[in-house]
């Protein structure tokens, strides 16, 4: 076999061609010598004897041209032939080697296809979030708009700081904005489908045009203009069976008929997170690959949920863009103190990367995955090459005797590489083929919201960066024995035989195997302390009782309301609605049809068969959302400051926290009786109880409102007190709820009745089918309200799986990588101390003979183990300590550490230190004096 | 100094694996062989030794490995290989039956 033409200069070796050139010289001498040493002998005189042996021989220098030529291919075939062979007789050793101690091989083999397997699926993970382009042309230049600053992010943006932002800028050729939601869709079956509402700007920003039919115009884009639609392309291929005659059909859609003017590529999708808030069962994503656009945002004047977007000018990077945008955002803030600045600060537009959009997930939160995943490669690596060298330095008895035979360090070292390649091939197959059997189960895992976890597979470059890790893993597992082997080689065979393995060696293991331990112990620290993160979340401090509880949340139409002057008039916003809106903005209030709506659905709801009750809230409980500041409190007469709290303030009616299972701690719930005219009441929770009346019974307490001139200055009555519900996903035990009677709600309430769409929403108990009792729900609503679009029908126990979901997967994922970790460790403390008492056995038996005590033998090896895992959880329990920072920075609400945690970990690690240095210890203690000796 | 014949094509390479089949040579050995065994018939140059060794070497029948001759000197000796050997059996059982042919043809009554 010869390596392909093009290889050839690969294995072309000047030094060899050189010694072979040398080579025939010399023989040719020698030969020449030799006859005329011959003629000599036999009589002739030295100069005759010269020339005769030149006659016999011919041109000394033609026939050593033509040799040296010849001897050069020789020497190269021989070589490669010589390499074939080594590699075959390396080969057989390797499997050899392996069969030989089929134990170390299994726990080798399970070390390596673990590694591989976790290192290919987070790869494939981060390559799907990280790098896969977003479906359109030149999207890493489009980027997001929206409003907010550091203390208090947001995703949306008002129309009126939009079309100043849009005035001043000049970092974008185009800029647009949208509004994600969900419609019925009636034809041909009534079914809930996404809906972005666009700009006709939209499609040039994101540089697609409808594959049939036309984008929208600038005209379309006016209040007034014909209700009209553009179908994403898998709507249209599974709703209207790819009907070629689509354009210019009207179809039917909740609130009115629209006409069809154009069908999206295929290739095109729109991934957003659709207003605040986790969605039902695939009604997210559904929402704009399997959707429609509408020409309908310019109607959405004012308020809330406007994304504006942006397509960089060429040559414009984000950073100019942020600058850009800082300049514009500051004049704005100017211009309009009283509504854009807030206690959190000025609200300034901020530029962000699409991707975020598409994935939900923050880069920083994919690199620190994979660098956990990395971390966990690297202790693979580690533990193999421990174990690689464990097994070389038993062989070294054999390694020397070749050493010592000639074998060059280098042919020692193919050698290692082969007997270390062999595993890794092995385990490189397995791992991928256990890494391509669990990516169906990394997808459900994967926080839902994620885009393109569908999109994680086996790509090519996915098996490319995995092959490209493993074989780094490999040359570092083949370094240590290899370095191992080369100094092994100054040693004599003879004192190979003996202890041979120097201090330095020793150390270097041991030092190997605290480094082990303490991952080890760091990993497990992190993940226990996001198991009781985890814990918390499911269940036991959620505050209610989740389960087969419903619920419908839908935006009123503004009918529903009455206008109460302008946002001007009203004396300013809300410090938690600043920068939503234009000071012209109209305030409203509920009028009296939104309290008629709400008595008649809840009443129809409950008519619903296996509806057990239904209750009514502004909005739902585990809700993932804009943190969405309330009105400072304070006693009456106090003018409230930063020591008072912002609250949240629910509306609901009495039977809210029977319903929900929120137990009443002090005083009563809500009652039918508190209406609006008996006296005003409020039901606080906890952490307002402490934060406003300290150590006090706040029942029987009044309390008022940041009397800002749309928040009515009135004084309302404690009389009660329940625990904290978990309200978004980062559990906020402190956050501050204050809940009034709907009944109550004063003229001008404000909470999200300002500018955009009452949102409201109706919780049910129900038995039986979720399916029938949600069809049963919608119909409720519908029959008080024919035109509403339903935002989202949902339970609660799937929004707390949502809110969840994150801690999970990191728990699972960090879960999973401690486990490896543990393992590993148990592998390496087990190895190396077994290779100690291996090399000690001679001194062992010794001491044995001279009747050194069993139980004492036995007992300083555990003592080693202990050195070992006691170390390793010293420097583990600091590296536990920042992990645990670091998840604290990334999930709020996870703990930053616990002592009984630390010490768990730790405990756990030096236990499983001590425990793995037993068979090593047994062995010692079992040591058999004579056998010992003629080992020696 | 006897006639010479001219090598026949490949004789050579048979004669160098014959040499070598039973202990190794080096290239002066070898050509002291061919000219005990043959007489001084064959080897004109015993430099065409050289060439011919590394041809066959290439082509995998023979080792090169540096040892001590009687002499006490440093020497390129040649082995033969498996593969070396196998050749060299075919070679001869092509060369014995080509010889007896011919030898045959030799001794036969013309025709006429």
């Amino acid at each position: 076999m010869s390596p392909p033409r093009g290889w050839r200069w690969l294995f072309r070796n000047p030094f060899r061609d050189r010694a072979e050139e040398r080579a025939v010289r010399d023989e040719i001498r020698f030969h020449l010598e030799e006859l005329e040493a011959r003629y000599t002998r036999s009589g002739l005189p030295p100069g005759e004897a010269h020339r005769q042996a030149r006659a016999r021989f011919g041109d000394p220098e033609r026939w050593e041209r033509e040799a040296a030529g010849e001897g050069r291919a020789a020497a190269r075939a021989e070589g490669r032939r010589r390499t074939l062979l080594d590699l075959g007789t390396d080969l057989r050793m390797a499997f050899r080697q392996m069969t030989r101690n089929p134990r170390f091989t299994a726990l080798l083999l399970l070390v390596m296809t673990v590694g591989v397997a976790a290192g290919t699926t987070v790869w494939g993970v981060v390559d799907a979030v990280l790098f896969k382009p977003l479906p359109f042309p030149d999207a890493d230049r489009v980027v997001a708009v929206p409003g907010g600053n550091e203390r208090w992010p947001v995703w949306f943006a008002s129309r009126f700081a939009y079309e100043a932002w849009d005035d001043g800028q000049r970092s974008f050729e185009e800029m647009a904005v949208v509004y994600s939601a969900t419609m019925t869709l009636l034809e041909p079956r009534p079914e809930e489908i996404g809906v972005l509402r666009v700009e006709s700007r939209f499609f040039d920003v994101i540089r697609t045009q409808p594959m049939l039919g036309r984008a929208f115009t600038r005209e379309e884009d006016l209040p007034g203009a014909p209700n009209l639609l553009i179908l994403t392309w898998a709507l249209w291929r599974d709703r209207f069976g790819s009907d070629p005659d689509i354009l210019g059909t009207e179809v039917g859609l909740r609130g009115g008929p629209a006409t069809v003017v154009g069908v999206m590529p295929p290739s095109f999708s729109w991934e957003d997170f659709q207003g605040d808030g986790p969605a039902p069962e695939g009604a997210e994503r559904l929402a704009l690959r399997n959707g429609i656009f509408r020409n309908d945002v310019g109607e959405l004047a004012s308020g809330g949920r406007l994304l504006p977007l942006g397509r960089l000018r060429p040559g414009v990077s984000l950073d100019e863009a942020r600058a850009d945008l800082d300049r514009v955002g500051r004049a704005v803030v100017d211009a309009y103190p009283e509504v854009f600045v807030s206690d959190s600060g000025p609200y300034m537009p901020t530029v962000r990367p699409l991707r975020y959009l598409y994935t939900r997930f923050r880069a920083d939160d994919v690199k620190l995955l994979a660098g956990a995943a990395l971390l966990v490669l690297l202790l693979v690596a580690v533990n193999t090459a421990g174990l690689f060298a464990t097994r070389v330095l038993d062989r070294r008895t054999e390694l020397g005797v070749r050493a010592s035979l000639g074998a060059g360090r280098i042919r020692l070292a193919r050698q290692l590489l082969v007997e270390t390649g062999v595993p890794w091939a092995l385990a490189l197959a397995t791992g991928l083929l256990l890494a391509g059997a669990g990516l169906p189960w990394v997808r459900s895992v994967v926080p839902a919201g994620t885009a393109f976890v569908d999109d994680v597979t086996l790509r090519p470059r996915v098996l490319v960066g995995c092959l490209s890790v493993a074989t780094a893993l490999w040359l570092l597992s083949a370094l240590l024995p290899s370095l191992a082997a080369s100094r092994m080689e100054l040693l004599s065979a003879g004192k190979a035989a003996g202890r041979g393995l120097t201090k330095g060696g020793m150390r270097a293991q041991k030092v190997l195997i605290v480094g082990q331990i303490a991952l080890a112990c760091g990993l497990l620290g992190g993940a226990t302390l996001l198991l009781r993160h985890y814990a918390r979340l499911r269940g036991v401090e959620i505050g209610l009782d989740p389960e087969r509880t419903a619920m419908v949340y839908l935006d009123l139409p503004p009918e529903y309301r009455e206008p109460a002057g302008t946002v001007a008039e009203a004396g300013g916003v809300a410090e938690y609605a600043r920068g939503w809106f234009d000071p012209h903005d109209p305030v409203f209030q509920p009028g009296p049809r939104f309290h008629a709506f709400v008595a008649g659905t809840l009443e129809r709801m409950e008519a619903v068969p296996g509806v057990t009750a239904a209750t009514f809230v502004n909005q739902p409980p585990l809700w993932e959302s804009t943190h969405w500041r309330g009105i400072r409190l304070a006693p009456p007469g106090v003018e409230p400051d930063e020591s008072y709290p912002w609250v949240r303030t629910k509306w609901v009616t009495p039977d809210y926290f029977e319903t929900l299972g929120i137990p009443v701690r002090r005083g009563r719930g809500l009652l039918p009786t508190d209406t609006r005219d008996s006296q005003r009441v409020v039901v606080i929770n906890e952490a307002v109880a402490r934060t406003v009346f300290g150590s006090e019974d706040p029942v029987g307490r009044t309390l008022s409102f940041n009397p800002t001139a749309y928040f009515p200055d009135l004084d309302w009555t404690v009389v009660g007190v329940v625990p904290p519900v978990l309200q978004y996903g980062p559990h906020e035990p402190d956050e501050s709820v204050v809940y009034i009677p709907v009944a109550q709600l004063p003229r001008a309430w404000a909470d999200d009745q300002i500018g955009w769409a009452m949102r409201v929403s109706f919780l049910a108990r129900y038995r039986g089918s979720p399916e029938e009792v949600f069809r049963g729900l919608r119909e409720a609503v519908w029959a008080g309200e024919p035109e509403v679009p339903i935002t989202k029908a949902t339970t609660l126990e799937h929004q707390r799986a949502a809110l969840i979901a994150q801690p999970r997967f990191f728990l699972l994922l960090l879960g999973g990588f401690a486990t490896v970790a543990l393992l590993l460790s148990a592998v390496g403390v087990l190895a190396t101390l077994g290779q100690q008492v291996h090399q000690r056995t001679g001194e062992l038996g010794i001491r044995k003979a001279l009747g050194a005590d069993v139980h004492e033998l036995l007992r300083r090896t555990l003592a080693d183990g202990a050195v070992l895992g006691g170390l390793g959880v010293l420097v583990g329990t600091g590296l536990e300590w920042l992990l645990g920072r670091g998840l604290h920075a990334r999930i709020a609400g996870a703990p930053e550490w616990s002592p009984a945690v630390l010490a768990g970990a730790a405990t756990l690690l030096f236990l499983t230190a001590v425990l793995a240095a037993l068979p090593a210890g047994l062995r010692a203690s079992r040591v058999d004096p004579m056998e010992a000796l003629r080992t020696e | 100094m006897p006639e010479s014949l001219d090598l026949l094509r490949g004789t050579l390479d048979l004669l160098i694996l014959r040499a070598v089949s039973r202990n190794a040579l080096h290239g002066y050995g070898i050509a002291r062989w061919i000219e005990d065994t043959t007489d001084g018939t064959f080897l004109v140059e015993e430099g065409s030794l050289y060439p011919a060794l590394q041809r066959i070497r290439k082509k995998g029948w023979l080792t090169a490995r540096w040892g001590v001759s009687d002499t006490g000197r440093r020497a390129r000796f040649y082995a033969i290989t498996d593969a070396g050997r196998e050749r060299l059996q075919s070679e001869l059982r092509t060369w014995r039956r080509y010889n007896r042919a011919v030898e045959r043809a030799m001794t036969a009554e013309p025709a006429g």
